[in-house]
């Protein structure tokens, strides 16, 4: 590299950039000044490759430390217990390879979840992660997403909760009948373990969570206000339900949303487009008729 | 572990920064947002975070070419 001699004023104001050009964010032209610079001075140029070491480090150093240790111990138990699944349709050798990538991708979401957890500990960052994710989607969608991040994901459930004792005083004898009809079409290794009206930024909800072993997934219904309707955003293609779906994505999260004619409800998790899908496809038919059996 | 318990012994204000902009790859404008604080804030608060992860990481991190803060720009 040529070197040259800069003027200290300079290569202060491009240190000042250097963060907004690692991330992208600078204008054309302040991109290209910055890079012309870099391309001269090698005291800045050794300054963007320390940043860039420290980034690396530090994302490596986050997302390998996946979780704590009780939870990856309990990860190496599925392994262990994956590999007995696998081995009734692969060979013993497949069945491990099987159970690894198995696990691998469960992990990869337990993982992202554990870190969702660690950043936002606190109301005031939860919120600000909600309004972050929300910025990117269309408005009518980030009414599910909201309430499945406020009440789901910064959330811890009791390991027992018996739906049946308390959805009626939860729920209110209108949305009662829900309950069966969730059990009903949901994958067997579902279990309820919330059914409750709750509300977040001004808006009610009646809000199902459901896990299984690795699965956190939202039923989110709200009433609708003046003017609200998927009708603008273009429902899912794949989709052979009678009731159309409106899908988006915002970081691991997805969401399907459906309406009513009262009613606006969302299917919400992190189990990827075509999990995500499915679950919307089996409950929506259901729960859109119910919900337009009690617009009255 | 000890990179993440350099991390955790920096302010949390500072943290957040790192987290949202390095890890989980919000854009600076979108931190911004997110921590409700002004961009030039987000931008002094990573400069010093990262002024203290370089003394919090030089001792482990060498191989890794992390040096003190200042060090690197003066030896580059």
């Amino acid at each position: 590299m040529n070197t040259i001699n800069f003027n200290e004023a300079v290569c202060k104001r491009i240190l000042t950039q250097l963060d907004l050009y690692l991330s992208n964010e600078l204008s054309v032209e302040a991109n290209h000044e910055v890079v012309q610079h870099l391309k001269a001075c090698a005291t800045c140029s050794g300054e963007l490759e320390a940043r860039m070491r420290i980034k690396n480090l530090l994302r490596r150093a986050v997302q390998s430390e996946t979780a704590p240790p009780r939870l990856r111990q309990w990860i190496e138990g599925q392994i262990h217990e994956s590999g007995s699944r696998f081995s009734a349709f692969f060979s013993p050798r497949w069945a491990l390879v099987a159970a690894a990538v198995a696990v691998a991708i469960l992990g990869g979401v337990l993982a992202a979840r554990w870190r969702t957890n660690r950043l936002y500990d606190d109301a005031r960052a939860q919120a600000a992660y909600i309004r972050a994710l929300g910025a990117r989607l269309p408005r009518i969608e980030t009414v599910g997403l909201a309430d499945h991040l406020h009440c789901a994901v910064f959330r811890r459930f009791p390991q027992e909760y018996p739906v049946e004792a308390v959805a009626a005083q939860e729920l209110g004898p209108q949305f009662v009948q829900l309950v069966s009809m969730v059990k009903e079409k949901m994958p067997g290794e579902y279990r309820v373990v919330m059914a409750h009206r709750c509300s977040y930024a001004g808006r009610h909800y009646v809000h199902f969570v459901l896990k299984s072993d690795s699965n956190l997934l939202s039923l989110v219904i709200t009433g609708k206000q003046p003017g609200e309707s998927f009708s603008e955003m273009e429902a899912s293609s794949g989709s052979e339900v009678s009731v159309p779906l409106y899908e988006v994505a915002a970081k691991r999260f997805e969401v399907a949303g459906f309406e009513s004619q009262g009613y606006l409800a969302f299917i919400v998790s992190d189990l990827g487009r075509k999990n995500n899908l499915q679950i919307a496809e089996n409950l929506a038919p259901l729960v859109a008729g119910f919900l337009n059996s009690i617009n009255g | 572990m000890k990179i993440l318990a350099a991390l955790d012994r920096i302010p949390s204000d500072f943290r957040a920064v790192v987290l949202l902009a390095d890890v989980e790859d919000f854009s600076y404008k979108e931190v911004a947002n997110i921590l409700k604080v002004p961009m030039g804030t987000v931008m002094s608060r990573w400069s010093r975070a990262r002024k203290l992860l370089r003394d919090e990481l030089a001792a482990v991190a060498q191989p890794y070419g992390i040096k003190r803060a200042g060090q690197e720009v003066q030896e580059a």
